[in-house]
């Protein structure tokens, strides 16, 4: 089961509400590679990921990102406070604001509500690790990009922090797939699938 | 990497290692030669940690296991800069968190629980490292002894250390997290 910690693991305090930055980084809480379909892909991939390193890794990941989840949103959060209408319709916040108020709801910045289409638990364990590697690929990207149109620092500390947790993460899912290869037979690695095939 | 080197590397050492920083990340086995042999139709890692296979079958990618971490930052400079491990530490054009966070009997609990963390994802995959299991061990100590003295002087950070003698049930009492200056307040 989990238990809640509370704090976040990286502090947040920003100091200068900014709706039209709280709108694209929204897409990181509930877009295509945002952290809630992060959290979603390793969790539910555990149960059939054959190994026990891998079982603990998909576990211990995929519960940080659940940290991470609370971070973007409390980016958002503190980024949309004490907005009047005014500022909401200046902010460009308005398409936002009218369906949600300032409310978190996990979408992409598209306004694309999140979708588990996104993500994928294949029941392959080669499959799954490369889903994996990519996922955090394309999350670094939507971090560099983010980091590309911001200009606070409060905002912009956080955003590299989790950035950072992305390329650490690839590493580990690729050393994840080393110990995985270690166990399936190099002259044909798709000769079966450890999660399903039962050999011998 | 030419189509000819790469048909060549088929039937033996790959010919270009893999650049890496040294002493973090590497593929050194593909230069001396020590990477291990197949054994019973399996790949068997090569004899340094990081190695890569001597012979890496086609259609499949390899990633370099991280060596012992020899140097590693700081709790609270892995938290500022999002890991405990400078050789993965790769910032977007070398932009890296300049600024120190604040001092805090909270942002000391956040560095030291992510610190430990951050070791325990080093450890799923390389859990016969002893010496990153001692390091490890003395972590989650630390970061389990801050977190019960924050919880004793501040207020409970999990349910299960929510047991104070006040009056009060004060699990719901603010600071919740994502509120501005929760992290500073303490």
């Amino acid at each position: 089961m989990f238990q809640y910690e509370k704090m976040l693991q990286y502090p947040i305090h920003i100091k200068t509400p900014n709706p039209a930055a709280a709108k694209y980084i929204i897409s990181q809480y509930g877009g295509p590679d945002g952290e809630l379909g992060a959290s979603l892909r390793y969790l539910s991939q555990r149960f059939s990921m054959p190994w026990p390193e891998l079982q603990g890794l998909l576990t211990d990941i995929g519960t940080e990102e659940l940290g991470h989840l609370e971070m973007v949103g409390t980016l958002v959060y503190q980024l949309t406070r004490d907005l009047s209408p005014a500022q909401v319709v200046a902010g460009g916040f308005a398409d936002y604001f009218v369906d949600h108020t300032t409310g978190v709801y996990p979408t992409a910045a598209s306004g694309f509500p999140y979708t588990a289409a996104s993500m994928q638990s294949k029941g392959d364990v080669i499959a799954d690790l490369m889903e994996d590697m990519a996922a955090e690929q394309k999350a670094r990207v939507t971090y560099d990009n983010i980091l590309r149109m911001s200009d606070d620092p409060d905002v912009i500390d956080v955003i590299r922090f989790l950035r950072e947790r992305e390329i650490v993460h690839f590493q580990r899912f690729g050393e994840a797939l080393r110990l995985a290869q270690e166990r399936l037979n190099s002259r044909n690695f798709y000769a079966f699938n450890p999660s399903f095939d039962r050999i011998g | 990497m030419n189509l000819r080197n790469y048909l060549d590397g088929m039937h033996g050492d790959i010919p270009t290692p893999l650049s890496a920083a040294p002493g973090e990340t590497g593929a050194a086995g593909l230069q001396n030669g020590n990477a291990g042999p197949e054994q019973n139709g399996r790949t068997v890692r090569g004899a340094a940690p990081g190695d890569l296979p001597r012979r890496a079958p086609i259609a499949m990618t390899y990633t370099p296991l991280q060596r012992e971490p020899e140097n590693t930052f700081a709790p609270m400079q892995a938290l500022e800069r999002g890991t405990l491990f400078p050789g993965l530490d790769l910032p977007l054009c070398n932009n890296y968190n300049a600024a120190e966070l604040a001092r805090t009997p909270m942002t000391e609990t956040q560095a030291l629980c992510f610190a430990a963390h951050e070791l325990g994802l080093y450890l799923d995959t390389h859990p016969e490292d002893e010496e990153a299991l001692r390091a490890y061990r003395a972590l989650r100590q630390a970061a389990n002894e801050q977190t019960a003295e924050f919880s004793r002087r501040y207020y409970p950070l999990t349910t299960a250390q929510n047991t104070g003698s006040s009056a009060r049930y004060v699990w719901v009492d603010d600071p919740w997290p994502w509120q501005r200056g929760a992290s500073g307040r303490q």
